[in-house]
């Protein structure tokens, strides 16, 4: 039997053509040239995979997919075919698929860097760092003359937290060098700092600071070089040089929060809760501060987080007043967090009234000579519209937002906060008409065009919303809310799943939820390109922090959100009976009389004939490169089998990220109760109860548990039987 | 240390480096945004390199002087000075906000929507003060007719030609016909906002643009006859009494009475 793997020389050469048909990215060419070879040796396993590959390229996955599974068939040792079938799952982003393969492709040939490259950066991006540790070893071992992957090396002992081996790396390779690579400026710079990085982190801080004294003039990132000098020597314990570095650092940034609540550390200052002296401390070098940078924020705001009785009213007056007159919107938002502490507030409410009743008589403040633009009167009233918003004090914030209006009809801020003062009332009907006037005031302002959007959601306008927010999308995408979602918009998508969900289309509203989910997937898998790019261009601490930051990403308060919404409702539909299609199509005709209801559903069949024709046509036409859309109505979500299944791993997730929350324990316990996993219910529970024991949802939760747990008793082993009675006993009073 | 900028400085007598930005003013309306309390820029440093660009026969030390005359200035109150924009669709509701707010008509859709699509451009300003909408002026152009230019043409009595001058003159009337003038529909300012030389900038900038096209002969509009303010106003730019017409406002009860004057600014 002829082997079928081996080509002739002229199927060699269009084979060699097609891989680099690959690399310069024209896969309609390599398409061709895999074709013409397979005209003649249909069975060549490589050809094939290869053939596979760019038909996913192309968009056309199944077939690619079949191809390439294809080859792998006819010629398993070929070490082509599994690296074609790695690259294939790489593109979709089945990153453990392709880990498999690589392996699979490194048995057959060990050496092959392209494919021991590939695996290293899809190890990363899987956060194996063992794994990832041989590789780079591999690496080194192969072209141990390339700085890249001595650097990886190094990487990857870093990651590993053993910061000797990876200083020793480093150092190693540096002294092998015969001769000077050439690097630039930040290249040597980035390489120091990093090096300090590593140094610090393995709490060697005297040498680290001593390695920055002594490359000092080699480092350009000036910040980062202050930063760390002052981080060190606050860890060393050597708080006067510190606080030094950092007021030089406060000369460069003077409305650095971070910096100024560190020099106050550095004076021996207990910030959170400061005593007499600490106050008076706190305040002088306030003072200090404020005669160099004059000009500062935060240092006008210091005082009146710490200060407390006269002095602290002295000073508001002042702030108050110099804001009033300089007609600042953000002025009470400034202080909101002041409002936490009962006295202040009222300090602040009386002041702003006393300065009110000043200028309704004689046009000026007490004490000046010149009268005040109107101006100031207008954002005066802005100033106690918003406090009264603030304390829900309905009818006052709208008696100060009314006088706003009449004083200068043109101003658009004071129609978002009176659409605001109704929406705090739930009114949400007033609130989307006024917001909706605000809008038509400035047309420009894309801001307003979002809050517009946003009330009409919660309002239940749910076409109207979206035609709204088409006034800003891109003129050319399909429709609205597929540029919004491609720009991965997730407050729009969450508050249309909340609309839909209000209104009971539930399959619409897990669509949503589920397409921010696959949001945060896809910004977790961004990183991919980067794990080469950051080492190439010595961005190291750059990359450092993005690595952190991704595995960290589920706990933006986005992804919480939508995850205790979606969990919400799948446990809401899993209580309710499961509605047939039928019953489904009954509810939607309920209202009207037998010969409307016929009519309507002969009108809907029609329109669902069309739709399909339609569909078939565009599909025709489309590039099969776009994504079809294959669950429109949220179908298939709303036909899952077990919606609790389903809740699991948002649980988890919620559980991981946001712990601290009381949402993620009453959800966790009811999941977890009814999927019958009573001793991490009991963990929830426990929680839930600590955090706080009044909850209505925790009381419902113990309640629940204990009868479910009653009604299975036996069906759990012993041991976990017993823990879980004690400790329901100490609960459930 | 902080009291600073509680003293306002209107009313104090003109400076030097006050006239200086008045003129930069005329011929760059952007630097007015950094006059704005809310931009946190470095306008000094801007002001300096504008400065030089503008008037070079001033020394470089009377330069300094005048920046670090601002800088002591800006740190008391600066002066908000109303800005002019053109009016577009984004803005026209504002104006209409103005305008129902200061008259006592209201004007329907197509007046606003005439204005953004029909009439020229130039003769269409909102004014905004701090970055606000107080008010606008909007113009448009009409042919003028004979009975406007009508004097008294002398009827020539028979056998008599009229004189040299009154031949003259009425060339000059008959020149008219061919010119336009300029009809102000609307010009107002919130009334919080007046008494601070808004208007003034909203009536100086249609006059000069008026007097920079020749086509147009004068400027025309309509005021109520009981609307003394208004009246002093438009006196002070030169406006005269042309014709009394009653019953102007006849389909609006809420005005009494519906009398108008016809007032008149000649260009030329």
């Amino acid at each position: 039997m002829a082997d079928i793997n081996k080509l002739q020389s002229k199927e060699n050469t269009l084979f060699k053509s097609a891989l680099r048909f690959y690399e310069i990215k024209q896969y309609k060419k390599g398409l061709k040239a895999t074709e013409q070879i397979l005209k003649k040796n249909p069975e060549h396993g490589e050809t094939l995979a290869l053939k596979g590959l760019f038909l996913c390229n192309l968009g056309r996955k199944e077939e690619g997919y079949a191809e390439v599974k294809h080859g792998i068939k006819n010629n398993i040792k070929s070490y082509i075919c599994w690296h074609v079938y790695g690259l294939v799952n790489r593109l979709d982003k089945n990153y453990e698929e392709a880990i498999k393969c690589y392996t699979q492709a490194l048995r057959i040939d060990k050496d092959n860097i392209q494919i021991v490259r590939d695996l290293a950066n899809l190890q990363i991006q899987m956060r194996n760092y063992e794994a990832l540790n041989e590789t780079e070893f591999q690496l080194v071992n192969l072209r141990p003359n390339l700085k890249q992957f001595w650097i990886g090396l190094a990487f990857s002992y870093y990651l590993l937290k053993k910061y000797d081996s990876a200083l020793k790396v480093l150092e190693a390779f540096e002294s092998s060098l015969k001769e000077k690579p050439v690097e630039t400026k930040y290249e040597v710079s980035e390489m120091l700092l990093f090096k300090n990085l590593i140094t610090e982190e393995s709490g060697d801080l005297e040498g680290a600071l001593k390695h920055l004294e002594q490359f000092e003039d080699k480092i350009v990132d000036k910040k980062s070089l202050l930063e760390s000098r002052a981080r060190i020597l606050v860890n060393l314990n050597r708080k006067e040089e510190a606080e030094k570095v950092y007021r030089e650092l406060f000369d460069r940034n003077s409305n650095c929060d971070s910096y100024l609540q560190n020099i106050f550390k550095c004076n021996n200052i207990n910030l959170e809760n400061p005593s007499d002296d600490d106050v008076k401390k706190i305040i002088e070098i306030n003072k200090g501060l404020l005669e160099k940078y004059p000009k500062s924020l935060i240092l006008r705001r210091t005082p009146l987080i710490y200060l407390k009785g006269e002095e602290f009213n002295t000073e508001m007056k002042d702030y108050l007043k110099t804001y009033f007159i300089k007609c600042v919107p953000s002025l009470f938002n400034s202080i909101k967090n002041i409002f936490n502490d009962a006295e202040k507030a009222k300090a602040i409410e009386s002041i702003a009234l006393e300065y009110y009743d000043q200028i309704v008589k004689n046009g000026k403040f007490d004490g000046d000579e010149n009268k005040q633009y109107p101006t100031t009167y207008l954002w005066i009233l802005i100033f106690l519209a918003k406090l009264y918003d603030h304390k829900r004090e309905a009818s006052k914030a709208l008696e100060y937002v009314n006088k706003a209006i009449d004083h200068t009809p043109t101003l658009v801020e004071s129609y978002m906060l009176k659409a605001r003062i109704y929406k705090h009332d739930n009114d949400l009907e007033t609130a989307m008409k006024i917001m909706n006037e605000a809008r038509e005031l400035d047309l420009q302002d894309r801001f307003v065009n979002s809050k517009c959007v946003k009330y009409m959601l919660r309002n239940g306008n749910i076409d109207e919303a979206e035609k709204t927010a088409g006034l800003f999308t891109k003129a050319d995408s399909p429709s609205p809310l597929a540029d919004l979602t491609e720009m991965q918009c997730i407050w729009y998508e969450y508050e249309k799943a909340m609309a839909y969900a209000k209104k009971g289309n539930n399959g619409l509203a897990l669509k949503l939820l589920h397409q921010i989910n696959t949001h945060f997937k896809d910004i977790y898998d961004d990183q991919f390109d980067f794990h080469v790019y950051c080492l190439r261009k010595s961005s190291f601490r750059a990359y450092i922090d993005l690595l952190t930051y991704e595995d960290k990403i589920k706990s933006h308060p986005y992804y919480f959100k939508a995850a205790v919404a979606l969990i919400r409702l799948y446990l809401k539909l899993n209580s309710q009976p499961r509605k047939t299609k039928e019953e489904l199509e009954n509810e939607k005709f309920a209202n009207l009389s037998p010969s409307e209801r016929k009519k309507a559903m002969r009108k809907a069949r029609k329109a669902q004939l069309k739709n399909a024709q339609a569909q078939a046509e565009q599909n025709q036409k489309n590039d099969t490169n776009k994504k079809v859309d294959d669950d429109p109505d949220g179908e298939k979500l709303l036909n899952a089998k077990d919606y609790v299944e389903e809740c699991i791993p948002f649980v988890k997730s919620l559980l991981e990220f946001a712990p601290t929350r009381i949402e993620t324990h009453i959800l966790a316990t009811q999941v977890y109760t009814l999927k019958k996993k009573y001793l991490l219910a009991l963990k929830s529970l426990k929680k839930s109860y600590a955090l706080d024991k009044n909850n209505a949802e925790v009381i419902n939760n113990i309640d629940q548990f204990v009868k479910n747990f009653n009604a299975d008793k036996d069906t759990v082993n012993a041991t976990s039987r017993k823990i879980i009675e004690e400790e329901i006993a100490k609960i459930a009073k | 240390m902080l009291n600073d900028n509680s003293q306002p400085e209107i009313g104090k007598p003109i400076s030097y480096s006050k006239i200086l930005l008045k003129n930069l003013k005329k011929e760059n309306d952007n630097i007015n945004k950094q006059e704005n309390n809310n931009f946190n820029i470095n306008d000094n440093t801007d002001k300096l390199l504008k400065l030089n660009s503008f008037d070079s026969k001033t020394s470089l030390k009377s330069i300094i002087k005048e920046v670090s005359l601002e800088k002591t200035k800006s740190n008391e109150n600066k002066k908000i000075t109303p800005v002019l924009r053109s009016v577009n669709r984004n803005n026209i509701n504002d104006l209409r906000k103005v305008y129902i707010s200061t008259f006592p008509l209201t004007y329907n859709n197509e007046f606003y929507s005439d204005i953004i699509n029909i009439y020229p451009k130039g003769l269409s300003r909102v004014a905004t003060y701090h970055n606000i909408v107080v008010g606008g002026i909007c113009c448009r152009l009409e042919k003028k007719t004979l009975k406007d230019i009508k004097r008294e043409l002398p009827i020539p009595s028979v056998g008599h030609d009229l004189s040299f001058t009154q031949q003259i003159s009425q060339l000059n009337d008959l020149k008219l016909l061919n010119t336009y003038s300029c009809y102000i529909m609307a010009i107002a300012v919130l009334e919080l906002y007046q008494n601070l030389s808004i208007g003034s900038k909203l009536m100086s900038y249609i006059i000069k643009y008026c007097e920079n096209d020749k086509s147009i002969s004068s400027i025309n509009l309509h005021v109520h006859v009981k609307n003394e303010k208004a009246i002093k106003f438009y006196k002070k730019y030169g406006f005269y009494q042309k014709e009394y017409i009653k019953n102007y406002y006849f389909n609006n009860p809420n005005i009494i009475p519906p009398d108008v004057y016809y007032f008149q600014k000649d260009l030329y």
